[in-house]
């Protein structure tokens, strides 16, 4: 091979991120480690009772289905209705695009502090531990989509990204507010972190005026001091000029 | 039991890929890594059904586990890297078929190199160029200082130029 320089090497060391295992192997492999999931409530438990006459058995099923959707809205961690409303996110989950799985995400985080919100007015503590592992459970689903968010110059997302962020933040600080530690998720500022950094590298490497360097500059500043969304607002409006 | 089914099941889909690569880059074998990385995940679900508290970094800890199952891989099959003949191509969207070949086997002596390297060198590589981890993520999963992170990437680097 001929001589090669070190960032060239980097360059081509970056190459090896398309190496990705095969999808069904991906399936297949979850599902023998964890199983497949088995639902353990079915909505329509007389459905058989129905099987001869089809119509009638599918208009009472969009009637019960319409009446349960309202009724699973306002269900809350804890609730015999909650897991039917967790599966009806699930379900718009795998409608959303890729590219729009981290915003998504972080809405879910957005409802699950508004769950937590409410189930603090009941001051049922069983539901308070429920509503806190939901929590952290769907943080941590929007840290890994956040992460898996590629480096990207479309100012739009980044703003649709911040945005959630700053609501997520103004929530937390309710949260907190009524006497709830939810703590810091260390796996969500990775994910922030990692994203500011790869947009840091992303501008390094472009040509910039000046004024976007100073700007550049404090940007770098606000990801030392871990102010990721501080740092993301100023690549908004770096992306911007 | 079905949230902490639902917490590891997020932490395989973000991390599945990463170990997959992490390994793949160590055996260069497509079913081997793929024996490996399922195995490394089987084990973390393992351990996090026992205790999930005592997982304080999943990625780190699977690496850890991914670094110890290639460890004992190469102690029963001896020191003899196994090149396979089926191992995952490299996907180039480049249609110019000789610049792809060219491509393709720089790439290869590149992956030849790396996967000689001792292990310190090629993790960090690995997961700074690679995985893209920023440097303090790094510095918390080997215990290391930033400042001894960058240095272990500068001579990391070096060595593998000069393998190359």
């Amino acid at each position: 091979m001929t001589k090669i320089s070190e960032n060239e090497l980097i360059l081509k060391l970056k190459e090896f991120r398309k190496i990705k295992p095969r999808e069904e192997w991906v399936i297949l492999t979850r599902n023998e480690i964890l199983g497949k999931k088995e639902s353990a409530f079915s909505p329509f438990p007389f459905f058989s009772f129905f099987q001869h006459k089809p119509a009638f058995a599918m208009v009472l099923s969009l009637i019960i289905l319409i009446g349960l959707f309202g009724f699973t809205q306002s269900s809350l961690p804890g609730d015999i209705l909650y897991s039917l409303k967790r599966a009806g996110e699930q379900g718009q989950a795998f409608l959303v695009s890729d590219k729009e799985e981290a915003r998504y995400d972080l809405e879910i985080v957005g409802k699950r502090l508004d769950d937590l919100t409410r189930i603090t007015q009941t001051k049922s503590a069983k539901k308070l531990a429920t509503a806190i592992n939901e929590l952290q459970a769907s943080v941590s689903k929007a840290a890994g989509s956040l992460a898996k968010t590629e480096a990207t110059n479309n100012p739009e997302k980044i703003k649709e990204l911040v945005l959630e962020v700053k609501r997520l933040e103004e929530k937390t600080d309710a949260v907190k507010s009524l006497g709830i530690e939810i703590g810091q998720d260390e796996q969500l500022n990775n994910a922030l972190s990692y994203l500011v950094d790869c947009q840091i590298r992303d501008l390094e490497n472009k040509t910039l005026t000046d004024e976007q360097k100073a700007v550049l500059i404090q940007v770098k500043e606000d990801y030392q001091a871990g102010n990721y969304s501080q740092a993301m607002e100023k690549i908004l409006l770096l992306n911007q000029k | 039991m079905d949230i902490q089914r639902e917490i590891f099941s997020q932490i395989y889909n973000q991390n599945i890929d990463k170990i997959y690569r992490f390994i793949f880059l160590k055996v260069n074998s497509q079913p081997i890594a793929e024996d490996l990385a399922s195995e490394t995940f089987l084990r973390g679900w393992e351990t996090f059904k026992q205790d999930q508290n005592r997982i304080e970094n999943p990625p780190a800890f699977l690496y850890q586990i991914a670094r110890n199952l290639i460890t004992d891989y190469y102690r029963e099959r001896g020191k003899t890297q196994i090149i396979s003949a089926d191992c995952a191509p490299i996907i180039d969207p480049d249609s110019d078929l000789e610049k792809k070949a060219f491509l393709d086997s720089d790439l290869e002596t590149i992956k030849t190199a790396l996967a000689g390297l001792k292990e310190d060198y090629s993790q960090a590589l690995v997961w700074r160029y690679i995985e893209d981890l920023p440097i303090s993520e790094i510095a918390k999963m080997t215990n290391k200082s930033e400042g001894a992170v960058r240095v272990l990437l500068h001579r990391a680097l070096k060595t593998l130029k000069e393998k190359v």
